[in-house]
């Protein structure tokens, strides 16, 4: 199934074509390979809107299925199967609410474990997507706005909290040293129950991060990794 | 206590060395000076077990992946341990307890800056550069700036921080190896520096990643458990009553309750404290900017792996940090201030001073035993910590200077240059981002495979070019105090690196003018800011002493040059004349965040 995708002008001119050549190739995506884009996309190619990406999506959300998807369950039985065709796929950039790769457990819930992401795909021969399309319709889409939200809005108001709470303990040494001789019980003053403090607010964040990672990303995460993978293929 | 003390240090530096060559154990109860004998061989066993692990470990592969990423399959606990391996230097070990041996609260307050700054690599930092790059901090900025000034500019940072960061380890390991072995000559210093260097070049030329990270791991291992020992055999001593350890530390420190207050070292002036707040400042930013601390996350295989590895890093570093408050304490309580600062006026042996006494005390079998156990723990930490920032070094200049700006730019002039012309005449857009895509992907050379091996021996190469550099740097660097070049390392990594790793991740307009501007815009005030600071001169202490051309007050820049680097990122990117380039930050922003299509 080919998949003529439309590479837009203007979005490639800034390209510097002699950089980093490293930087871009995932060791485990067929995509990395070289003879894939120039051969699919040919010169004057029709530009602009994601075209949609056809009919491998069956097989994407195939693979996409994580056990036990977290969240958003209010979507999914409003989302019926045969949205998960080629064109609601490509509507899904515009689509605001319901992470779309999460409807995909109860539609096929044949649940592959991720680990089969290289599993011969179904729609066979993908012959070249255009990654920056691809890169585009996912980072427009619900899902990851969702988590990219969840991330954000997690990690800035903690990192600036923290990060404050410890530059006004080091600022208390040079701007209140009376108070942080304030003695709290035997030998230990203020100054070290901050200190201790210090080291307590570290972990208890570690922590809170790490649960919030989990619980709230983690698989959205991997299950749009998937799904953005197949459609690089 | 103290006369004991005295003559430990003085008796020490003769009796050694004839020691060594006659009795490769210690008798029973061991005289004075003996227990440096028992510390070389453990220093030689140390030496041994590294390199038959470099010499085993070195023949799994020979990949790029292996030599900068270890393979990518270390497990989180390892990549924990071997993330505080490489962070716990024997500046942390033996200098933050040495701190608080003579300076009590100002020494607690220094290691505080260590610890939270891992909150910044752990939320802002780790995952998202393990889902974007494949082995380097300048690999984050390719992904979305295709630039090769950017990748140079970064890999530069990356080589002067590390190379920082490398000269205080050496200049440190030098006059503490020294030490430990009980002598003071300036010909001891000499060699081992250069015995340093030599095996550090040794593990990464031949170890790689896979060696070096083993090498972080036994040390970290080592570390927590000395500590565990000695705080276990502390707190017993003082029957669990940390209240009457803290009354006997300010006891003994020779200043009184002040022991226990803010202000012992950094409270003589508004200048010194403005200066600590500069460094707590780079303490806590730069830490994030370490390419030796970043390029560790590539070697597990997922960003979650990564999370976790960094969850048990800063367990281990929390802990290890606590414990070493305890000890600092003890050995001010049990040794005291004077001996410390005796022994070395940095306070850099009180933690081996320490285990002497729990041990028994000088003379005693277990006092001798503790002494070498402590002692070979601090060249295990010495050795790793060089190993791994001689890696990161040395991908720096190869994957980043040498592969990603440099040998591109022949095929630049050559090839590509008629093509180009071509395309501007009659292409249309839509082919030139295809082809440019596919270009860069392939890495435009004959294959990635070969281009992978050629880069590996340059970066080997590197290894020992970088090796060499940084011994002879160190032995004319001696003077220099290693507090002060680790705290520039931290604030050159926080002005330079920090900033523009941050814009690329997390500002979609970021521009690679910026990205340019913001890596200099660090780094150029920070060396400088250093270089009219009273550590080059104007003081007693200064680099010249003779003569004076100090106009910054401060000794650390940090405060002056992380702002900096931030503002010409800010500043060259609302002045780029080109925009920023939508399609590459989603594709870093997907990458990053979900880790589609991580390496």
């Amino acid at each position: 199934m080919p998949q003529q995708q439309a590479s837009s002008p203007g979005q490639g001119q800034r390209f510097d074509w002699w950089a980093a050549p490293a930087a871009g190739i995932p060791s485990d995506t067929p995509s990395g390979d070289p003879a894939d884009a120039p051969s699919g996309v040919a010169p004057g190619a029709p530009s602009g809107i994601p075209s949609g990406i056809p009919s491998e999506q069956s097989a994407a959300h195939r693979r996409t299925a994580v056990p036990a998807q977290p969240v958003p369950v209010r979507t999914a039985p409003t989302h019926p199967a045969p949205a998960h065709t080629a064109p609601a796929r490509a509507e899904h950039p515009v689509a605001a609410g319901p992470e779309p790769w999460a409807a995909a457990a109860p539609v096929d819930g044949t649940a592959v474990p991720p680990v089969h992401r290289d599993g011969p795909p179904a729609a066979a021969a993908p012959e070249a997507v255009d990654r920056t399309e691809v890169y585009r319709a996912v980072q427009a889409s619900a899902a990851f706005q969702a988590i990219r939200h969840s991330y954000r809005s997690f990690v800035f108001p903690v990192a600036g909290a923290f990060l404050g709470w410890y530059l006004l303990y080091v600022a208390a040494q040079a701007a209140a040293p009376g108070l942080m001789r304030t003695p709290v019980a035997g030998p230990f003053n203020v100054a070290w129950l901050l200190g201790l403090l210090q080291f307590a607010s570290t972990f208890l964040l570690t922590w809170l991060y790490a649960r919030n990672a989990r619980t709230k990303r983690d698989r959205a995460a991997l299950g749009l990794r998937w799904d953005t993978q197949d459609q690089l293929r | 206590m103290t006369s004991v003390m005295t003559t430990l240090m003085t008796g020490a530096v003769r009796n050694t060395v004839t020691t060594v060559l006659t009795t490769a154990t210690p008798p029973p109860v061991a005289p004075t000076g003996d227990h440096h004998s028992l510390a070389i061989v453990l220093f030689a066993v140390v030496v041994l077990v590294t390199l038959g692990i470099t010499l085993w470990v070195g023949r799994q592969g020979n990949a790029a992946e292996d030599f900068y990423a270890g393979g990518r399959d270390f497990t989180p606990l390892q990549n924990g341990f071997a993330l505080s391996g490489d962070y716990l230097s024997a500046a942390s070990f033996l200098g933050v307890a040495g701190l608080i041996a003579l300076y009590g609260y100002d020494g607690v307050l220094y290691s505080i800056g260590f610890l939270v700054a891992w909150l910044v690599v752990l939320m802002l930092v780790a995952e998202l550069v393990r889902n974007a790059g494949r082995y380097t901090l300048a690999d984050v900025l390719a992904l979305r700036l295709r630039r090769r000034k950017v990748r140079a500019a970064a890999g530069g940072a990356s080589v002067v921080v590390t190379l920082l960061y490398l000269v205080a380890q050496m200049v440190g390991a030098g006059s503490l190896v020294a030490l430990l072995l009980g002598t003071d000559s300036p010909h001891a210093r000499t060699w081992t520096i250069i015995a340093v260097g030599a095996l550090m070049i040794v593990y990464v030329t031949i170890g790689g990643m896979r060696a070096t990270t083993w090498i972080q791991i036994i040390k970290a291992c080592l570390l927590t458990a000395g500590s565990v020992l000695l705080t276990v055999l502390l707190v017993v001593r003082f029957h669990g009553d940390l209240g009457e350890l803290m009354r006997q530390a300010a006891q003994h420190s020779g200043a009184g309750h002040r022991y226990l207050e803010p202000g012992l070292k950094y409270g003589h002036s508004f200048t010194s404290r403005l200066d600590f707040f500069s460094l707590g400042l780079a303490l806590v930013l730069g830490t994030a900017g370490l390419p030796h601390i970043l390029s560790r996350f590539y070697t597990v295989p997922t960003a979650r792996a990564a999370r976790r590895s960094t969850m048990w890093a800063i367990g281990l570093v929390g802990g290890f940090y606590l414990m070493a408050i305890v000890l600092g304490l003890g050995a001010t309580a049990l040794v005291g201030s004077a001996e410390v600062r005796h022994a070395n006026s940095a306070g850099n042996t009180a933690v081996p001073l320490l285990a002497l006494v729990l041990g028994g005390g000088n003379g005693s079998t277990g006092g001798v035993v503790l002494f070498a156990l402590i002692s070979a723990i601090a060249f295990a930490t010495i050795l790793a910590v060089v190993a791994g920032l001689t890696l990161a070094s040395s991908a720096a200049f190869a994957h980043d200077i040498w592969a990603g700006a440099w040998r591109t730019r022949p095929r630049r002039a050559r090839a590509a240059r008629p093509r180009g012309r071509r395309r501007r005449g009659e292409a249309v857009p839509a082919t030139r981002s295809a082809e440019g895509v596919a270009t860069s992907r392939s890495a435009g050379e004959p294959g990635p495979g070969a281009g992978d091996q050629q880069e590996v021996v340059v970066a080997r190469f590197a290894a020992g070019g970088i090796g060499a550099a940084a011994i002879v740097i160190s032995l004319y660097a001696q003077q220099l105090n290693v507090a002060f070049l680790v705290g520039l390392a931290f604030a050159v990594a926080a002005s330079a690196n920090l900033p523009v790793l941050l814009y690329s991740l997390f500002w979609s307009r970021f521009t690679a003018r910026g990205a340019v501007w913001s890596v200099y815009g660090g780094l150029v005030p920070a060396i400088v800011l250093v270089f009219f600071s009273p550590v080059v001169s104007g003081t007693k202490v200064a680099l010249f002493p003779g003569v004076d051309f100090h106009w910054f007050p401060l000794e650390n820049p940090g405060i002056v040059s992380i702002p900096l680097g931030f503002l010409a990122g800010w500043i060259g990117t609302i002045t780029s004349p080109e925009p920023a380039d939508a399609d590459r930050f989603a594709e870093l922003e997907v990458r990053a965040l979900t880790g589609a299509g991580a390496a």
